[in-house]
């Protein structure tokens, strides 16, 4: 620290132009975020600005009187406002820093953060993490470092007579050695009242079993397991569950009946990927939410008797059989589906059986063909990947979101749209040439231009017209021409989604080569997006915390207006020679073509810099 | 009919319920503010207050100044908005909510300076709003994540008041952190 302020004192006498903003630096007290918030290098300088800062209040304090020290001291006591939340505001934040180490640093900021640190308690333990930061040396008594370093937290924490709220226990690497450290663990902090647990075990041969004591815990509202084994044990009475992730987990039969029946309170059902479950029967919940299957093999039967059920998600495999019974749950809002072996019978006999329906989403359900769907309260509907439907007569009269994936478009709906956005994603089985105008093509494209008639009424919707590597955003719905290609993205943005979100999210995600703009002459939407695209800065000082997921501006190399006129004979760029052809030309059309780094390559510049910052 | 349409957004011209419930929140310096009553609701206080039926004429939130309150309510709009009427399809499996599609207005939303993302924290609390609270805590949050000491307490203006005896007796009181 002393050489790097000896090394700053010297570069001061070159930055005379910065003098001025130093002294400024001194009295205003007030940093915005913003000028915090600098990529690496830039907070670089920052740092050893406020280095230079501190030197120089050194310096001046030796001559400055006691009164005008304590007006220091108090300015910058008076702008220390973290410390003065309350304190379980504070250890909320702390709950966001993953890394525990981070958040027992915290202990060192000052008195008070001492007592707060004490206070705090969210015990993660990731024996990958932890195990890292042991040398090469070390290797043979990894698996001790780690248990050593949970036994001194935990024994540290309990000195302060603490309670437990979460314990996080992430095992990357199991093997039975492990298994009496992990139950002494637990017994501890279920002693302690241990409010939620997170354990994960990464699955290997050997399944860790789970102590018995965790079932007589009376104060545990959150259990989540991953690749652990429930075996049956009689007495479970946990008065206070609310909710129950079971992911990976071999259970048995009795032991979820058991469950079920002694946790009146159970909000949260989810079972992923689990086996040795053959028929989930659930009833007597009165404050059951949300029921969620995911593939769990061997599940025959499912019967759910929810009175006050909101949500319920159920994803099987074609192979998987399972008959699923929800008749008594009768204020579903929420509804997804993904059955490849639910017939057109069985699912009209569903539907009619929760009138409030809100949300419904039909994934893979290769066994529909056609199908009605008539609701007053339908929201939001899904159809994906729904191989072999043929007709859907979508009679939703409140209908906002619609979303499609698949090849053709088996859907129609019967009667005027409020739709304010929608998303359709065409994948054609086969690869259709550019040119191919066969029958089939000719039917799609009809229905397609029919479906967007019917929402040109809407005012302010825009299209989104997406292919591999290009772009169009269609600012009216009138006179569109597609593409004669099939394997379109469409999307329909609503009214009341801006520009800027709109731009950044299609930036952000898709990185195109060609990006269009067709709007009436008239429009202000051109200027807006040239606006945005040609004068975004050369170091965007956005997106400094997130090292992964920056965004667009961070990639854009370059950016060059594409005259649609001029780009003739290009064979890569289907789209432009068929822009010029069509009739849209007559609005106004801008085609920016960009340039973009490689994700990769930018990831690891970034890598670097953080390295030698 | 040649529409110029322009694209900055526009207050929602196509209401759908033309007759949606208002409801006034009055801040500490006297600033009423009329907000959909739904939107209102996503401030659980608010929501007990409109429950009770103690809410007549204006709601007073005396915790609350003016320019952070207009900053709450552009945030419960948006949001209100979002959770209304798409929610984003991805598989949910263990998370206890759903992944958030505002991110990116998030992050804009949050790029304040610290007075105001530290009013913000205090009135997500105080309204008990639990999206906007998670998110300004984890704004901090990251503000913290990966520094020293020393420059946690730079960027939060923290005092260090430890004797150099006490600050040796927490650091080794904590040593399995600070190595």
């Amino acid at each position: 620290m002393l050489r790097r302020a000896l090394q700053k004192s010297s570069r001061k006498k070159m930055c005379m132009g910065e003098k001025k903003k130093d002294s400024i630096c001194v009295d205003e007290r007030t940093i915005p975020m913003d000028l915090v918030s600098q990529t690496p290098s830039v907070c670089g300088k920052r740092r050893r600005r406020s280095f230079n800062t501190i030197n120089k209040t050194i310096g001046q304090r030796r001559k400055l009187s006691e009164e005008h020290l304590d007006k220091l001291d108090q300015r910058v006591e008076s702008k220390d406002l973290i410390t003065q939340l309350p304190e379980y505001i504070i250890h909320h934040i702390l709950s966001f820093l993953d890394d525990t180490k981070d958040a027992a640093r915290t202990s060192i900021l000052s008195r008070k953060w001492r007592h707060i640190w004490t206070s705090f308690s969210v015990l993660i333990f990731d024996q990958h993490k932890i195990q890292q930061q042991v040398g090469r040396q070390d290797i043979r008594n990894m698996k001790k470092v780690f248990t050593d370093f949970v036994d001194n937290s935990l024994k540290n924490h309990l000195e302060r007579k603490l309670s437990i709220q979460k314990l996080v226990l992430h095992i990357t690497r199991y093997d039975l050695e492990l298994a009496p450290h992990m139950e002494q663990w637990i017994n501890i902090a279920i002693e302690n009242n241990m409010k939620e647990l997170d354990l994960h075990v990464v699955k290997k041969s050997k399944r860790y079993k789970l102590p018995p004591t965790i079932f007589a815990s009376k104060t545990i509202t959150g259990l989540r397991l991953h690749g652990c084994m429930l075996k049956s044990h009689c007495n479970i009475k946990l008065p206070k569950l609310q909710k129950l992730y079971l992911r990976k987990v071999f259970v048995d039969q009795q032991i979820i009946d058991n469950l079920i029946s002694s946790c009146p309170l159970i909000e949260d059902l989810r079972f992923i990927h689990c086996t040795g479950l053959k028929v989930l029967r659930v009833s007597g919940l009165l404050k059951l939410d949300r029921v969620e299957v995911h593939h769990c093999h061997g599940l025959e039967e499912i019967e759910v008797k929810a009175p006050n059920l909101q949500t319920f998600w159920y994803c099987g495999k074609e192979s998987m059989h399972c008959k699923i019974d929800l008749v008594a749950c009768v204020s579903l809002k929420r509804l997804t589906l993904e059955d490849g072996n639910m017939t057109d019978e069985m699912f009209q006999d569903r539907l009619a059986s929760f009138p409030f329906l809100e949300k419904l989403d039909l994934s893979k359900c290769n066994k529909l063909k056609n199908i009605t769907i008539s609701s007053v309260w339908l929201r939001r509907l899904v159809l994906r990947g729904c191989k072999n439907l043929v007709e859907a007569d979508i009679d939703a009269p409140n209908l906002f979101s619609f979303e499609f994936k698949g090849d053709k478009m088996p859907f129609s709906f019967s009667n005027p749209l409020s739709l304010k956005e929608a998303k359709f994603s065409f994948e054609p089985v086969h690869i259709r040439s550019y040119n191919h105008h066969g029958g089939e093509d000719a039917l799609w494209f009809a229905r397609l231009r029919k479906l967007l008639e019917k929402l040109k009424h809407s005012n302010g919707l825009k299209l989104v017209v997406r292919s591999r590597k290009n772009v169009i955003i269609h600012e009216n719905l009138e006179e569109i021409l597609l593409p004669p290609q099939s394997d379109l993205k469409l999307e329909i943005i609503k009214p009341s989604m801006g520009l800027e979100d709109l731009l950044d999210n299609l930036l952000r995600t898709w990185h195109p080569e060609i990006l269009s703009v067709v709007s009436s002459p008239s429009s202000e939407f051109p200027k807006l997006v040239h606006e945005k695209m040609m004068h975004r800065g050369e170091n965007p000082n956005c997106c400094t915390y997130n090292t992964r997921n920056k965004c667009w501006r961070h990639f854009l190399k370059g950016v060059k207006i594409e005259n649609v006129e001029a780009a003739a004979g290009k064979r890569t760029f289907g789209w432009i020679p068929w822009l010029k052809s069509s009739p849209t030309v007559l609005h106004q059309t801008i085609s920016y073509r960009l340039s973009w780094e490689s994700v990769e390559r930018m990831l690891s510049k970034w890598r670097m810099m953080r390295l030698y910052a | 009919m040649a529409s110029s349409s322009t694209s900055v957004v526009v207050s929602n011209k196509e209401k759908e319920n033309k007759n949606t419930k208002k409801v006034t929140l009055k801040s500490s310096d006297g600033e009423s503010f009329e907000v959909d009553e739904s939107v209102a609701m996503e401030s659980q206080t608010i929501k007990h207050i409109i429950e009770d039926g103690c809410a007549n004429n204006e709601i007073p939130l005396p915790n609350v100044t003016s320019g952070i309150l207009s900053r709450v309510i552009e945030y419960c709009k948006k949001h209100k908005e979002a959770a209304g009427e798409s929610e984003p399809s991805v598989t949910s499996y263990t998370s206890n909510s759903t992944t958030n599609p505002l991110t990116e207005w998030d992050t804009e939303f949050v790029k304040v300076d610290q007075n105001t993302l530290f009013d913000l924290i205090l009135a997500a609390n105080y309204l008990d709003i639990k999206g906007l609270l998670d998110l300004t805590c984890k704004t901090v949050a990251d503000m913290m994540k990966g520094k020293t000491p020393q420059e946690i307490r730079e960027t939060f203006h923290i005092k260090n008041d430890y004797t150099p005896e006490e600050e040796a007796e927490v650091r080794k009181e904590n040593q399995w952190a600070f190595e």
